[in-house]
This record gives C-alpha cells, sequence and structure tokens, in this order.
C-alpha cells in the first residue's frame, strides 16, 4: 500500500513539473498529416512486398533494419527458404492503420498471399494480419518490427 | 525474495532521478526550461468568431495559411470495383460482383493557448468487401486525438506505445503522455488497451499500463556526446468482467520492468544496453496459477576505427521469459559480430557471425539446436571513369547442428550471388542480378536442393511525341533442383511497365507479369499470366484529384486444370485531397 502511494506521488509530481516547466517554445511537434502517413505506409508495404516476391537475399536484406526485432538473419533467411519452396503468384493487401511515433512508423495490414508450392501440384491462399513497424534509419525506412502473422 | 529485489530496484530508480526532479523544480522557478536556448513562440489569442472563420475557411484551399487560428484538411477516396472470376473460384480471393470502399481521412489543427496545439485525426471507412472488412457499417478504423507543444504531449486515441524492445512496442488505444521538463529528462505514461474483448476469439479485453522515464547525464562533458538511462516498466493485465460468465478465455497478467541506456563516446565507442525481468501468469482464474519470473538482457557495442566499423550483439533470454506488449525471442543465447570496412572511395566489405542456440536452463525443447551464419557482401565501384556501375557479390553460409543423439537439426545452406546496376545515361539503366542457394540436408538427404535466380532489368524515360514515355523490362529465369529427382522446375518470367503521359493531365499505364513454370512433379506445369491497364485523369492539380479507370486480369493456367482459375477486375476510383 505504501508503496503503491509513493510510486503515485513520483508519478503526479513528474506530470506537474512536466506541465508547468514549459511555457513557451517553436511548435514542432504537430502530427504528420494523416493522408502523408497513409500514402508513406502504402508505399513501403508495396514495396516490400513486390522485393520479396522478385528475392534476392542482398536486395531484401537491404529493406530489413540491422537491429530487426528481434533478428534479421532468422528473418532474412525464413525469406530465403519460403521463396526457394513456394512460386510467389501475388500478394494483396489493405491497410488498417497507420501510426508514427518518433523515428517508428507502425503499418497494420491485411494481406492475402497466392503461391505455388513446388512440390505439389495444388495453389495455396494464406492470408493474414500484419503488424509492421518501420524505423527511419539515416533517411531511408527499414523493415523494423513483424508483429502477428509473417507474409515472409 | 521477488519483492525485496524489486523495491531496491525501485529505490534506486527514485535515487537516480530525484535530482533530476529537484533540477526540474528550481526551473521551474526560474523560469523556463533548463538548456533551451529557443526563443518563446506563443500563439496569438484568437475570438471564438475567428476560430469558426479560419476553420472553415480553410476548406476553400488546399493551402493553409499558417497565420490562421486552425485548419481542416484530408482525403477522400471511393472506389468501386467489379470482380469476375472464372474456374476453380476456390483458388481466387475474391467474391464476384460489385464491391465499393470508401475512405476518409480527415484532421482538425487548432492553435490552442501560449505554445501549444490541438491536433484531431480520424480515418473513417465503410465497404462491403469482406476481405478490407468483416462488417458493413461505417468504421472509425483510427482516431488520435493530440495537444502538443514541441516538449509535451498528452495523446488520446490510437497510438504506437513505444519504449524499449523488452517492454513495450505495440500499437494501442488509450491515453499516452509523452513529457520533457528539462534537456535532460524524458518521461512517459501510458494507460490504454491492447484489445477489446472478443467472443469469437474467445479473449477478455487487454489493458496495458507503462511508465518510462529517461534521464540524460554529463551533458557538456568532454568524453561523452550521449549518455542516457532509462527504466520502464509495462504491465497487460486482462479484464475478466469484459466477457460474459460463461466464457473459457484465460486471465493472462504479464508485467515486464526493464532497464535500459545508450553511452555514447565522442571516441567514437557506443554501448546500448537492456535488462529486463518479466512475470507472467498464463491465467488468473486458474485453481492453480503460479507465476513465472525470468530475465534477459541485450548489450549492443559498437565502435568506429578510421576506416572500418564493428559491432557486436549479446543477446540472452531465459526460456521463461515472456513480454506481451513487447517483443522478444526467448530461450535463445546469440553472439553476432559485424564488421564495415572501407578499403577506398571505391571499395567497401561486409562481414558478419551470427552463432545462437537454444534450450538453456529451464527450457521444455527437447533438444539444442544450435545456429553458425557468416555473411560477407562487397560494395564495388570497380570502373574509376563509370562511378553509376556498381557491383554487389555476396556469400552466405550457415550451418545448423542440434545435440540430439541423431543431430535431426544438421543442415548447410549456402547463398552466393552478385548484383549488378549501372546507368547508361540519365534516362537509362539497366542491371542484372544471379543468386544460387544450395540447402543440403543431412539427415534426409532427398530433401536437399540447389536453386537458381537470374534477373535482369531495363528502365528508359524519354519522350515520344512530345510526350514522356517510360518503361521497364525484367525479365527473369528461377532453376529449383531436387536430389534425387532427375528433372527440374523452371521458371521463365517477363515483366513490363509502361507509363505514357497522354495528355498534360491525362496518363497512361499498363504492365504484364508473366510465369511459364515448368514443373519437375507430374501435371506439375502451368502458366501464369497477369496484367493491367490505368487511365489516370488528373482533374484538379492543386487538390491532386484523380479519377482513375483500371482493368486487371490474371489467368493461370494449370496442366491439373483443376486448379486453373481466371480473374478479372474493372476499377474506378476517385480521390481528392482537401
Amino acid at each position: 500500500m505504501r508503496t503503491k502511494t509513493i510510486i503515485a506521488v513520483l508519478l503526479t509530481s513528474m506530470i506537474v513539473v512536466g506541465c508547468r516547466a514549459v511555457t513557451g517554445a517553436v511548435v514542432d511537434r504537430r502530427a504528420v498529416a494523416q493522408e502523408s502517413l497513409f500514402s508513406l505506409a502504402g508505399t513501403l508495404i508495396k514495396d516490400l512486398f513486390d522485393n520479396y516476391q522478385d528475392f534476392s537475399m542482398e536486395s531484401f536484406r537491404a529493406k530489413v533494419a540491422v537491429d530487426f526485432v528481434s533478428s534479421r538473419n532468422d528473418l532474412v533467411n525464413n525469406a530465403a527458404s519460403n521463396i526457394r519452396a513456394a512460386k510467389v503468384l501475388d500478394i494483396d493487401f489493405s491497410l488498417d492503420q497507420v501510426l508514427s511515433d518518433k523515428d517508428l512508423l507502425m503499418v497494420d495490414l491485411k494481406w492475402q498471399k497466392r503461391t505455388r508450392p513446388y512440390d505439389s501440384s495444388n495453389v495455396v491462399l494464406t492470408e493474414g494480419f500484419t503488424q509492421a513497424v518501420f524505423k527511419n534509419v539515416a533517411g531511408q525506412w527499414l523493415l523494423y518490427q513483424i508483429n502477428k502473422d509473417n507474409p515472409f | 525474495m521477488k519483492r525485496s529485489f524489486y523495491l531496491k530496484i525501485f529505490l534506486f530508480v527514485v535515487l537516480l532521478f530525484s535530482s533530476a526532479l529537484a533540477d526540474a523544480a528550481e526551473v521551474y522557478y526560474l523560469g523556463g526550461p533548463q538548456g533551451s536556448s529557443q526563443e518563446a513562440a506563443v500563439n496569438p489569442s484568437y475570438s471564438l468568431k475567428q476560430r469558426f472563420q479560419d476553420l472553415f475557411s480553410s476548406l476553400s484551399s488546399i493551402r493553409k495559411d499558417p497565420e490562421a487560428s486552425g485548419s481542416i484538411s484530408g482525403h477522400l477516396s471511393q472506389t468501386v470495383v467489379h470482380n469476375d472470376i472464372g474456374g476453380n473460384r476456390e483458388k481466387s480471393y475474391l467474391k464476384p460482383g460489385v464491391n465499393y470502399i470508401t475512405d476518409l481521412n480527415f484532421s482538425i489543427q487548432e492553435k490552442l493557448h501560449a505554445d501549444y496545439n490541438f491536433t484531431g485525426q480520424w480515418f473513417l471507412r465503410k465497404t462491403d468487401d469482406p476481405r478490407v472488412e468483416s462488417r458493413r457499417d461505417v468504421r472509425l478504423k483510427q482516431v488520435d486525438l493530440q495537444v502538443a507543444n514541441e516538449r509535451n504531449l498528452y495523446q488520446f486515441g490510437d497510438f504506437y506505445g513505444s519504449f524499449s524492445q523488452f517492454v513495450l512496442g505495440s500499437s494501442l488505444e488509450g491515453f499516452n503522455m509523452d513529457i520533457n521538463p528539462t534537456d535532460d529528462q524524458h518521461y512517459q505514461i501510458v494507460i490504454a488497451r491492447r484489445n477489446e474483448a472478443d467472443t469469437v476469439a474467445n479473449s477478455f479485453q487487454r489493458n496495458v499500463f507503462g511508465f518510462k522515464a529517461d534521464r540524460y547525464l554529463f551533458k557538456g562533458s568532454d568524453l561523452f556526446s550521449d549518455f542516457r538511462i532509462g527504466v520502464q516498466a509495462a504491465s497487460s493485465q486482462d479484464d475478466s468482467a469484459s466477457l460474459p460468465d460463461n466464457h473459457t478465455a484465460k486471465d493472462l497478467r504479464n508485467t515486464v520492468f526493464g532497464l535500459d541506456g545508450e553511452i555514447v563516446f565522442k571516441q567514437g565507442l557506443s554501448i546500448q544496453y537492456e535488462y529486463a525481468g518479466s512475470a507472467y501468469v498464463e491465467d488468473e482464474d486458474a485453481s492453480e496459477k503460479t507465476t513465472t519470473y525470468a530475465n534477459a538482457f541485450r548489450f549492443q557495442p559498437s565502435m568506429r576505427l578510421g576506416k572500418a566499423n564493428v559491432r557486436y550483439l549479446y543477446y540472452y533470454a531465459q526460456p521463461k521469459f515472456y513480454t506481451d506488449a513487447g517483443s522478444s525471442m526467448s530461450d535463445k543465447i546469440q553472439n553476432q559480430v559485424s564488421l564495415d570496412y572501407r578499403f577506398s572511395d571505391r571499395v567497401n566489405v561486409t562481414v558478419s557471425e551470427n552463432y545462437y542456440w537454444d534450450h538453456l536452463k529451464g527450457s521444455s525443447r527437447t533438444k539444442r539446436t544450435f545456429n553458425d551464419e557468416k555473411y560477407m557482401t562487397w560494395n564495388l565501384l570497380p570502373l574509376a571513369s563509370r562511378r553509376s556501375f556498381n557491383l554487389r557479390p555476396y556469400v552466405n553460409y550457415q550451418v545448423r547442428n542440434s545435440d540430439d543423439p541423431g543431430n535431426s537439426a544438421e543442415s548447410t545452406t549456402l547463398t552466393g550471388g552478385f548484383d549488378i546496376s549501372d546507368r547508361l545515361n540519365a534516362h537509362t539503366n539497366w542491371g542484372v542480378g544471379y543468386e544460387c542457394r544450395s540447402f543440403i540436408d543431412r539427415v534426409t538427404r532427398s530433401n536437399s536442393e540447389i536453386f537458381h535466380r537470374i534477373r535482369f532489368n531495363w528502365a528508359q524515360d524519354m519522350m515520344l511525341w512530345a510526350r514522356r514515355l517510360y518503361y521497364a523490362i525484367t525479365p527473369n529465369v528461377d532453376i529449383r533442383h531436387r536430389k534425387g529427382n532427375d528433372n527440374k522446375d523452371v521458371t521463365v518470367g517477363a515483366g513490363f511497365n509502361v507509363q505514357y503521359d497522354l495528355f498534360q493531365r491525362v496518363f497512361l499505364r499498363m504492365g504484364n507479369t508473366l510465369a511459364d513454370t515448368n514443373s519437375a512433379s507430374p501435371s506439375g506445369d502451368y502458366v501464369n499470366n497477369r496484367g493491367f491497364w490505368e487511365v489516370d485523369f488528373l482533374v484538379d492539380k492543386e487538390r491532386s484529384a484523380h479519377f482513375i479507370i483500371r482493368g486487371e486480369r490474371n489467368n493461370y493456367t494449370a496442366e491439373n486444370g483443376a486448379q486453373s482459375y481466371k480473374e478479372q477486375r474493372v476499377i474506378a476510383k476517385f480521390e481528392v485531397n482537401f
């Protein structure tokens, strides 16, 4: 109980300090226009899927951040194995949400992928919901994280 | 024991940040943020009438007046799609008939008291396309309400909560506060939900509470250019009252505490680190609930040494480490070293060694798997007289082993290839690429295979009848040979894309992608031919208003006729900014 009280007092103090310490600075923290973020997100996702379909290890690797969570090598190797196992016929997607936080861009998307495994004559349809996070590294947006279904 | 451990950590944090609070208070009475050299830019005062006038008059032009008290902006798009599907409809993710999608993004900006600004953003969607939305009513897909100035942000709605890697990195819905009282302090508080209750998925509403504090030390030091230490905690808690009583959902509780930081020396060495501890209860409603505690740690130094840049990563996560709102790969130890070396402005080499394994103490896996990966890539400009000619050879060697008696994971993968790109003149680019990937399954030899991929591309921008013409051609060949099968899978592909500026405001686009596969498996041959054409009318240049008519065709013709399908789509789309 006492610990909770201390935490509450500490948090309240910080809020008060945060609210009162600043009384006038140049505004540059406006949210980026949502439509611009959607346009950017659509371009990044399409570019990533095109790159995956026209896969080479080096070019796909170049789209993924060095500090990709949790492992860039695992993602790239997994993608390379899947490309080796099945021909990707097409991938379609629609954006659900696009959020930004400092140098990160989070994109929620639904996707449908059609593949033709080399060892089968059946066309396989897969679909999923992915949360892809891009990171701005020296002006270039690189894939930083993938949550939920991995389309690669 | 655990309680006392966390109490000690808490006291450490209080001591660390207490001096910061004292500084902040002093700064307040001095009348400005510490170390801030920026001039105050307080918003003028506006009458209510003026605010309404500014808001609605902003709709008349796409260029918003920066002196105005506020503005409305946005983007509207309306799409109507007609789908026609023939052959095996189960192989199509489209549904025959007509679908529509209406998307509306709009934002309101308003200048507030002092230097604060309000920004409200909404994204609404209505569609009857089940691929896009499961419900047909108007959906509020995203809402974001912010009051912010240069240092502080108070946000309500959808946001991306981002602390450290192990603790929090997730899209959330709720309240987010991000404040910087002085140049050397940063605090963030998150009170939100991660997902709503879902009767179909049998899951409770999940709430997330988080707190983060960063302290930047040694400002102005001769030794450090940056020295940040941060503490954070995030707790994910299911709300068991969010579903009716007859549910069987599990009531999760997960708390992760993290200590992270970044130290950048002026001499070129930088260190990033993070330690996190997790407490996890899978089901609080279970009769015998147990809390599992585990730790994770990562350490990433990097250093510039003349022409070399060396990076190292050590990653350790115990098997029981669990983070609901953050990211981790538990049950893993990883060591990774990378070296970038620039021999000259025309020769650059990157070498990487990555070694990791699982099955740590307490693991539920039956065996330990080791992965050893080596990667080397060169970035070369071989022709001094032709700097646009770029050659990038690369090689990757990966060995996998396990400690079970049969070494059931043993395999070797060797990938090698090169990419060449060049610019012939200001309007013409070309490139070629080759990659060979050899996979040897040392346990089941018949799974071994070798895969070749050859790609070529040619793109040109030119004038034709005084109008711009852009075209790109991309032929490619894939060859796959599986051990034990004399036949090969051979896919020959060709793609082309064209854009022609028919008139000043009318653009014609078209493209086609062909893949013809001669399969090694019986009755496996197929031809996939996809194409589109598009006429884009620029209705209003200032508002970027477009009316687009597009046709798409996708024919998949297989030797096994039951797999064949044909898709045809006609799409009409109108979009405009306001």
